[in-house]
């Protein structure tokens, strides 16, 4: 290693603080979060707590995992991030695949109508429609089948595709390789990075989404994901403090504070897919340099 | 090799997958036929003759609903199904609601009953989606009609027809549970000796006393008067303080004169009375030095701190605050909860009430129910003073007991109430909301029943063995037995003025954007004049201000709306 200058060092020092206090920056709320979420929901109250719980309670978690429909919903989730995305990149790559071939006919045309649901869509009552007519109301695959494809991603992949050398392919072909050899085994495994960006999106948007369940599966109880549970609760905590109408009303137990709720719900719905990124890290550094081709 | 396993991996995982997805799906088609099997009964019903059909049969009525809580199958919800036929399946919309209510309507997929605002109640009849109510209530309906008695007019709509149902208010006194909107902490009562207050010099020279004595607490600083200014909040502790001192019912920023004239309030006397007080409050040093900038999560922790002496704070602001109090342990810190007023000769009107409580939380059936008689039958025996007491009170024996004649509850179902506050859902004291604070088309706290005991558990007694033993101290000592005997009796109003839609022209939303700034720009500044000259001036400049930017035509606007709506509400009423 070569050794610092005085200005390098200087600098170094400079960008590192620099990055340490945005680092922190962006790490303080989260922590904030953090202890709220383990802090006594009335003590909570009193304002004040900043990166540990003042009095320590896992009565806002104890609050969330009364619910018994959780662990239902929690297990329902995970499938349905795991099958959603796998089968997302499946499709996505079998559609991108095609549209990267110059031999293939309505080349053009799937690009065009690709682009175009880009910029227009059915809206929200025509989509309901739509759904409701095709009997995907309250069936587990409403959840899976319209985020199979995603113009967007398909678009990304197709990119890269068509950046690969196109040498590749041809070889493949000429070594007797079908369609799906050609990109079950070149193709895919060294468009690593690509399939990893686009996992990790279509990983979070399964986790995350709640919509599709609020507005196709809402009558179906065992259909429930985490977020539309947890929603659930959030919401009648807030409902319960505006009113503390209860004819509890003086209680001490009957008060629920939101703000707490709403701490321990961001902790318990972040951590699982938070787990997802540092095993998705290692394609992105990865795959940039497995090397293909000699020319 | 590695990459080979991998692809495996993908291609196991998709295949699973689709397994996995298949077998859900026919879960959920197992879902739907289950429904629709579940629903035959009603279908072999119409086909049978609806009048000669047992109430024991059970028929299952989907019904919206925005409380996610509420389960069908306690002990007050089976026992609603044995009496009337009728059980709900609660389909619950988080998120929101007038949204789905439009996707519900646009795609015909509305359940059987419908809980709406008028607004979409409109949109719903436009639609034919909502079917009208007033033949069946004329022929099902005995208690829907004794219940609203003269009042049943209110709920028609502009074409004649009923077709929604909500509860009404049949109160005379204030509940035991209402409390005034002004607070003062137990321990600056105490330490003057438990003084009547009754006027805000008053207030003010008991916290004066108390701050000087005391000018830490709990090693912070003492906030003897407390106020928050940041969003909304200026409209509760800037706006509705000072109505509430003149004793006058709450109509948002406005105040209503008798004769129907609709006045701005923040340029009104008694804003100028109220503003005088906390321009005094803070050149003695006694006004919260943040109270400009702070909301509410901000005022709230510094009362649970317990350091706020007095304050304007309604139960429904002080409420968690007085629970963080208690939950410390720091009882002295709780709060009396007292009617102040300007001068000893301000009569309190503030205690207002309408005949009734449409407008956000109105019951419907849809054109999608099968046997809508039945509903409305269903609805009748809600009405009714048995379904009342079921509804409110519980089982006799079980929730309740009579103790010389009177219903009070039990000490078991208290005891189960405190230990789990999801318990008045699992029993089914819960409904959809009415519009009331009780549900079930209760009607009301305070309210008594033809037998002429109380219609729901919120009496006197109830009250007090809620109280813990430094609020009952308290109480003792100005000889009252709830923070209710003090507040005046319930006065009828024919609405209050924010239930009304307001101007929707956007040459008034110019003016109510430029007024909002203005008021917000500058009563910190008239409250931090240094002496009486400088306030008068300053309050005077921010009424010819408000006059310039158009204050008169914003005033003839509402008074238009106001008077329009009395003279429809009185035609009504007289029909």
């Amino acid at each position: 290693m070569r050794s610092f200058k005085a200005g390098d060092a200087f600098l170094n020092t400079f960008l590192y603080a620099g990055l340490a206090l945005f680092g922190a920056m962006t790490l303080y709320p989260f922590l904030n979060l953090f202890a709220i979420s383990f802090n006594d929901p009335l003590d909570t109250l009193k304002g004040g707590i900043y990166l540990l719980p003042r009095v320590w309670s896992m009565d806002n978690y104890g609050i969330i995992f009364s619910n018994d429909r959780l662990l239902g919903a929690f297990t329902l989730s995970i499938v349905r991030t795991v099958t959603g995305t796998a089968l997302g990149i499946l499709c996505t790559a079998m559609f991108a695949y095609a549209l990267s071939l110059r031999e293939f006919v309505f080349r053009n045309l799937f690009n065009g109508v690709l682009v175009l649901t880009l910029y227009v869509n059915g809206g929200l009552i025509p989509t309901y429609l739509l759904i409701k007519n095709i009997h995907l109301m309250n069936n587990f695959l409403v959840y899976l089948l319209p985020l199979l494809v995603n113009a967007f991603f398909i678009i990304i992949m197709r990119s890269y595709f068509e950046s690969l050398p196109s040498g590749l392919t041809e070889s493949a072909k000429m070594d007797g390789a079908g369609h799906f050899q050609t990109l079950f085994r070149i193709l895919l495994p060294i468009s690593l990075p690509v399939v990893a960006t686009i996992t990790l999106f279509v990983a979070v948007m399964h986790w995350n989404s709640w919509f599709d369940n609020y507005l196709y599966a809402s009558r179906a109880n065992h259909l429930s994901l985490l977020q539309y549970e947890l929603m659930k609760i959030l919401m009648s905590a807030m409902n319960q403090s505006a009113g503390s109408q209860a004819h509890v009303g003086e209680s001490t137990v009957s008060v629920v504070t939101p703000q707490a709720i709403r701490a321990a719900m961001t902790i318990v719905v972040t951590v699982p897919i938070l787990v997802v990124y540092p095993f998705l890290q290692k394609y992105f550094i990865q795959g940039m340099t497995v090397g293909a081709i000699k020319e | 090799m590695r990459l080979k396993k991998g692809l495996a991996g993908i291609v196991l995982l998709s295949l699973i997958g689709f397994a996995a997805a298949g077998c859900a799906g026919n879960k959920g088609n197992e879902g739907e036929a289950s429904s629709s099997s579940s629903q035959s009964p009603t279908q072999s019903q119409e086909s049978g003759s609806a009048s000669s059909e047992a109430p024991t049969e059970k028929t299952i009525y989907t019904m919206g609903v925005e409380e996610s809580k509420l389960i069908w199958g306690g002990s007050i919800t089976k026992k609603l199904t044995e009496k009337t036929g009728v059980e709900l399946k609660y389909d619950a919309v988080l998120g929101d609601l007038f949204q789905k209510w439009d996707i519900w309507l646009a795609a015909s997929d509305y359940p059987d009953i419908i809980r709406l605002d008028n607004e979409h109640l409109q949109k719903y009849i436009d639609a034919g989606a909502v079917i009208p109510l007033d033949e069946l209530i004329d022929q099902y309906g005995p208690n829907i009609k004794a219940k609203w008695g003269d009042s049943l007019n209110l709920l028609k709509h502009d074409d004649g027809h009923i077709y929604s149902l909500y509860s009404v208010n049949a109160t005379k006194e204030a509940p035991a549970n209402a409390k005034a909107g002004f607070v003062v902490q137990y321990d600056v009562l105490k330490e003057a000796g438990f003084p009547t207050i009754k006027t805000l010099d008053q207030l003010y020279d008991v916290v004066k006393a108390y701050a000087a004595k005391h000018p830490k607490i709990d090693g912070k600083d003492t906030i003897a008067f407390g106020a928050a200014m940041n969003s909304w909040t200026i409209n509760v502790f800037f706006n509705n303080a000072g109505i509430s001192a003149a004793g006058r019912p709450d109509h948002g920023n406005f105040v209503v004169e008798d004769s129907g004239d609709v006045h701005w309030n923040p340029v009104s006397n008694y804003t100028k009375d109220y503003y005088k007080f906390m321009n005094k409050l803070f050149n003695e040093n006694l006004l919260d030095k943040e109270a400009f900038s702070m909301g509410e999560q901000e005022l709230k922790a510094k009362m649970a701190q317990g350091r706020v002496l007095a304050a304007y704070a309604p139960s429904w602001f002080s409420n968690p605050p007085e629970a963080s109090l208690r939950a410390a342990e720091l009882l002295d810190r709780q709060y009396a909860h007292i009617p102040v007023y300007f001068n000893e000769s301000v009569s309190d009107h503030s205690n207002a009430m309408t005949i009734a409580n449409g407008g956000t939380h109105e019951w419907a059936i849809t054109a999608n129910a099968k046997n809508p008689e039945k509903i409305i039958k269903f609805f009748d025996y809600l009405f009714s003073d048995e379904g009342q007491i079921l509804t409110q009170w519980g089982i006799e024996g079980v929730h309740y007991e009579l103790k010389d004649g009177k219903r009070t509850q039990t000490a078991e179902w208290v005891k189960q109430k405190l230990a789990d506050p999801d318990a008045i859902f699992k029993e089914g004291f819960r409904s959809e909301y009415t519009g009331q604070v009780t549900n079930w088309f209760s009607i009301g706290d305070g309210a008594k029943l033809a037998d002429g005991d109380f219609a729901t558990p919120i009496t006197q007694e109830s009250v007090r063995s809620e109280y813990d033993e430094k609020t009952l101290e308290v109480l003792d000592k100005y000889g009252i037995s709830t923070w209710a005997d003090l507040l005046p009796p319930v006065e009828k109003v024919p609405a209050y003025l924010w239930q009304l839609p307001p101007p929707s022209d956007s040459k008034f939303k110019v003016v109510d954007q430029k007024l909002d700034d203005l008021r917000r720009k500058t009563t910190s500044q008239i409250i931090m004049a240094k002496d009486d000259a400088e306030f008068e001036k300053l309050f005077a400049a921010f009424v010819a201000s408000a006059k310039d930017i158009g204050l008169d035509m914003y005033e003839e606007s509402f008074t238009k709306i106001w008077k329009d709506y009395l003279a429809e509400y009185n035609a009504t009423l007289s029909k």
